[in-house]
């Protein structure tokens, strides 16, 4: 356990360090920087001086070397299109706003998911079960984005009953201004719920033609009984591995919501470093970005072998 | 003669040692026949190839068959409905901005003067170009490596199963964000962006598929007959990994669909005077406020495209998988 | 042979000597390419103790009979509500949630075929087996811990306490299905259905499960319905056999006068395609041709006629009536009518040659 996790720490190191030198080379590769436009009008000595701040006046190569050794010490530079500001300072700002907004879509859209999945797979072959995959594959058919902006258009803008744009802060930044929340967490939420109907429906129905629950039921176990002790754990095997895939994908799925509500998270500033051109920003938070979804990857390696004893830690099944 | 007085009785007996009314017995019926070639042949249900039952299922749900037709007609559309506006796409008309929808502006205009129903069509034919382009590449490409890595092994396999490994450790939007980033907003970028991370879990079925053939029994027992490379190739690999990669293909293309939308409405994909429904989106987005209908209608039709194809998708998952078959 | 042992005949005449009855059993399943009738009319009965098995080929529908018994025919299956399913006198259609509740796993219980799909992945097999248990009797789970662990050894489970811990993935074979025995037994049942529970092991394996099955047997005094399509097995441990072909009995009676004289060309042809060691190499292994009817369309005739060497224009129009050779041996088939030509001593002749194991 301890050696996989070892192992699998190395690996993740050296991958970083790829996607890393990936990156920062497709960085290099850009045409311009921020730095073009706003040095554009300066005489050359002043505006070499700017570059030479930010340390962009280096070649390439010798860059690398400064930006990879920043990042082992955990130095990813400054901004250059806002002066100060650097990975840590935005994400100690943005990362609460952002991590709200996430944690609440996912316990909606996942609870909701769940409860509809039950409910569908209970309810199967009535209209009930009919409507709730029938919602599950229109939700799956509207973006997020189109659907954040109808919301937006409807609650927000004919109905007023919510603020178009913002996102609480100071005191209310974990907790409270529920009304600047609600609309953002249910765009983000839809899709998860569909997903996760969809996936608890299929995964129940599939459980339930197993010989394992006729032969449980075969031994004398009540119907309640098989539920709880053979039909929820294995059912909830695709489930629970899918759960920190769905905490990466809040990661970048905020992005979306993040622009239309005009929410100042994480996202919103990743797109605009990238159009803006930052270059020191994108190249950290895409390392930053990349080694937080590593993670997740290897949580939920962890995760199945937890819920399933069937897989073994080396990624190989003993079946 | 024989047949009729079968189907005569057919319903006649429900129990065992019933000698039905209907049915006189004569001597001749207790003459030894023996086995015919013919009831032997007979007695099996006629043999049903895998993609006429798999037509035959897909036939049986309404809705992906109602999915079907409602594609072909957005294919019709695509094609035509541009022309029957008699208005331009792209011609700018000042004295017409921003009308709401009427008689000679079937979807309104735009905040240039620009004629939405043309717009909305074109920009539903480029979209709908862009996915299937992505989903053809991610097809095209992706059996190639998985085929390669299954059938070479070795380092072949071994540095591409790195490669994948690589890229799909960083989310595929952020890839496809720095994409757009440095090769700029272009066709070209576009495709490169949406398809670099997709490629990757094709080659991976794809190379699955392969690798459990080639040790499968009945292959094995196909190459112990005597039948050739080519046979198998043709005879198990392709029927095998052709369902997979068409389902592949259509449950692929809704997703490129959203991702142009997406890249386009942060901005990243596409950009004026491109054409797309992302790019309508966007543009409906910023006159959401004041004239919802610009947002409303390429919205509308995207919906529409993505929910015909997931339907689609759905009814040919359902058809093609080979463990509902009875 | 005395009355007694008669146990495959129509219904007994006390009930008292009668553990299981099963009367016109049809059991239909309904599937997007029509309704198939999996079980179209069967009738037999099991006195407490004995052992029958269900002969058939695969779609036979010999399962399916075995679940309708347990009561597990699911969803797209219905078992028709003429049936009769009558245990211990008690009609199974009568029977309350309770009652089955009681019935399965208590009163009768089934081993399956593949120990692995039939064992829960995620729970330990021990915990699989005091569920059992506990399901049925008051017992504390220490008890029920300790009942399991001795079952584990009873069925030859070596280091019980250590495989009671296990995931079944973490066991061989023939050690799950060792642990499905064990379960099958928990309560005492009087009754134990065994669906092919040798068909997924090798040979060597296939003996030892069944010596365990038949140990287990004498020791609680069940009686056994072993379906199987394994003459071998049959020959092994059944007293009395019926023979399943599409769904019906084609032909029933004590295992000894059906190996001796079996009266269905059927019967004859599966005891023909047993290989035998006194075989000369030259002699073919016999194969039936063809492949069984259409069970959604199924013909009016006998459903063997088409792959009958004594076929006559009378087996495709109507279903020949049971012929009974006495001691509760019967068969199925127009050759045993009186205007049939006399290949009766055909099947006759033929079979004690080759009945001669």
């Amino acid at each position: 356990m301890v050696k996989y996790a070892l192992k699998r720490f190395a690996t993740m190191i050296v991958m970083l360090f790829i996607v890393a030198t990936a990156t920062f080379f497709m960085l290099a590769a850009v045409p311009g920087d921020a730095l073009t436009e706003r040095t554009a009008r300066l005489p050359e000595d002043v505006a070499a001086r700017v570059y030479a701040r930010y340390g962009l006046d280096k070649p390439a190569p010798e860059r690398y070397v400064i930006t990879m050794r920043g990042l082992v010490v955990g130095d990813f530079g400054e901004s250059i299109v806002f002066p100060g500001q650097t990975v840590q300072s935005v994400i100690a700002e943005k990362g609460p706003i952002s991590l709200r907004l996430g944690f609440q879509q996912v316990i909606l859209g996942v609870g909701i998911g769940l409860i509809l999945g039950v409910i569908a797979t209970v309810r199967k072959n009535t209209w009930v079960d009919y409507g709730i995959i029938a919602f599950s594959i229109l939700m799956v058919s509207v973006p997020t984005l189109v659907f954040g902006l109808l919301l937006q258009q409807v609650f927000a803008g004919t109905l007023g009953w919510f603020p178009v744009i913002g996102w609480p802060s100071g005191d209310e930044l974990m907790f409270g201004g529920w009304e600047y929340t609600v609309l953002p967490t249910l765009a983000g939420s839809f899709g998860y719920m569909a997903m996760y109907a969809r996936l608890l429906k299929a995964s129940m129905s599939d459980v339930l033609g197993q010989d394992y629950i006729l032969a449980a039921e075969a031994r004398g176990l009540s119907k309640g009984q098989i539920v709880r002790r053979h039909m929820i754990r294995n059912a909830a095997i695709p489930i629970v591995t899918k759960l920190p895939m769905t905490i990466a994908m809040c990661l970048t799925g905020s992005f979306y919501i993040e622009t239309i509500f005009a929410i100042p998270g994480l996202g919103r500033y990743y797109i605009q470093a990238i159009s803006g051109r930052d270059v020191t920003m994108v190249m950290g938070f895409t390392v930053v970005i990349a080694a937080m979804y590593m993670v997740v990857i290897f949580l939920t390696d962890i995760l199945y072998h937890v819920v399933d004893p069937r897989i073994q830690l080396a990624g190989k099944t003993s079946r | 003669m024989k047949n009729k007085l079968k189907r005569a009785v057919s319903y006649a007996v429900d129990s065992l040692g019933h000698v039905p009314q209907d049915v006189t017995l004569v001597p001749e019926d207790f003459v030894t026949r023996g086995i015919s070639e013919a009831d032997l042949e007979g007695n099996m249900r006629p043999p049903v190839s895998y993609w006429s039952d798999a037509w035959r299922r897909f036939k049986k749900n309404p809705l992906a068959v109602a999915a079907l037709v409602v594609l072909g007609l957005f294919v019709v559309l695509v094609i035509f409905a541009p022309m029957t506006s008699g208005h331009d796409a792209y011609l700018m008309d000042s004295l017409v901005t921003n009308q709401e929808p009427s008689g000679s502006y079937w979807f309104g205009t735009d905040a240039l003067g620009r004629d939405l129903w043309t717009r909305v069509w074109v920009g539903a034919r480029v979209s709908l170009i862009v996915a299937i382009a992505c989903a053809m590449v991610q097809i095209i490409v992706g059996s190639i490596c998985g085929a390669a890595m299954a059938y070479f092994g070795g380092i072949v396999d071994e540095v591409l199963m790195r490669i994948i490994e690589v890229v799909s450790s960083v989310p595929s939007l952020l890839i496809s964000l720095l994409i757009m980033m440095v090769a700029g907003n272009n066709m070209g970028a576009l495709l490169l962006a949406m398809c670099i991370t997709s490629w990757m879990d094709t080659a991976r079925q794809v190379r699955g598929l392969v690798k459990g053939l080639r040790e499968s029994d009945y292959v094995a027992a196909a190459q112990c007959l005597g039948a050739s490379p080519m046979t198998i190739i043709v005879r198990h690999l392709i029927p095998n990994t052709l369902s997979i990669l068409l389902l592949d293909l259509f449950m692929s293309i809704p997703t490129y669909i959203f991702s142009e939308a997406s890249l386009s409405f942060l901005g990243m994909g596409l950009k004026a005077p491109e054409i797309s429904l992302g790019t309508l989106i966007s543009d409906g987005q910023a006159m959401l406020q004041i004239y919802p209908f610009q947002l409303f209608y390429p919205a509308l039709v995207l919906c529409l495209i993505v929910l015909a194809f997931n339907l689609f998708g759905d009814g040919l998952r359902d058809a093609l998988d080979p463990r509902m078959r009875k | 042979m005395d009355e007694k042992n008669q146990t495959t005949g129509a219904p007994a005449a006390s009930e008292a000597d009668v553990l299981l009855d099963v009367q016109d059993l049809k059991v239909s399943y309904h599937t997007y390419a029509g309704v198939v009738q999996s079980v179209r009319g069967v009738s037999f009965s099991l006195e407490p103790g004995g052992t029958l098995a269900i002969v058939g080929e695969s779609g036979c529908g010999k399962s399916v009979s075995a679940k309708a018994i347990m009561g597990l025919v699911k969803d797209p299956g219905v078992v028709d509500p003429q049936s009769h399913i009558v245990f211990k006198g008690r009609d199974t259609a009568t029977f309350t949630k309770e009652d089955w509740r009681s019935y399965k796993g208590g009163s009768a219980s089934m081993i399956f075929q593949e120990a692995l799909s039939a064992l829960d992945p995620t729970t330990r097999v021990g915990k699989q087996i005091t569920e059992a248990i506990l399901a049925h009797e008051k017992v504390s789970k220490e008890e029920a811990k300790k009942r399991a662990i001795e079952l584990l050894h009873e069925v030859g489970i070596p280091e019980p306490e250590r495989r009671f811990k296990q995931f079944p993935h973490e066991l061989s074979g023939g050690m799950r299905q060792r642990v499905m025995i064990s379960i099958a037994f928990a309560c005492n049942p009087e009754l134990l259905i065994c669906d092919e529970p040798t068909t997924a092991l090798d040979v060597t394996i296939q003996d030892q499960i069944l010596s365990e099955i038949r140990e287990m047997q004498r020791r609680h005094g069940t009686a056994v319905i072993m379906i199987t399509h394994d003459m071998g097995v049959v020959a092994d441990i059944a007293r009395d056999m019926v023979v399943m072909y599409s769904g019906l009995i084609v032909e029933r009676g004590s295992v000894a006068d059906i190996f001796a004289h079996p009266r269905h060309p059927y019967t004859k042809a599966l005891l023909a395609a047993v290989p035998r060691v006194d075989q000369s190499r030259s002699d073919e292994l016999a194969a039936i041709q063809g492949t069984p009817p259409d069970l959604i369309n199924p013909p009016t005739g006998c459903p063997f006629c088409t792959r009958c060497p004594y076929r006559m224009d009378v087996c495709t129009k109507a279903m020949p009536s049971e012929t009974d050779f006495g001691s509760g041996h019967r068969a199925s088939c127009w050759l045993h009518d009186e205007r049939s030509p006399r290949v009766d001593e055909v099947i006759q002749a033929a079979s004690e040659e080759g009945g001669a194991r």
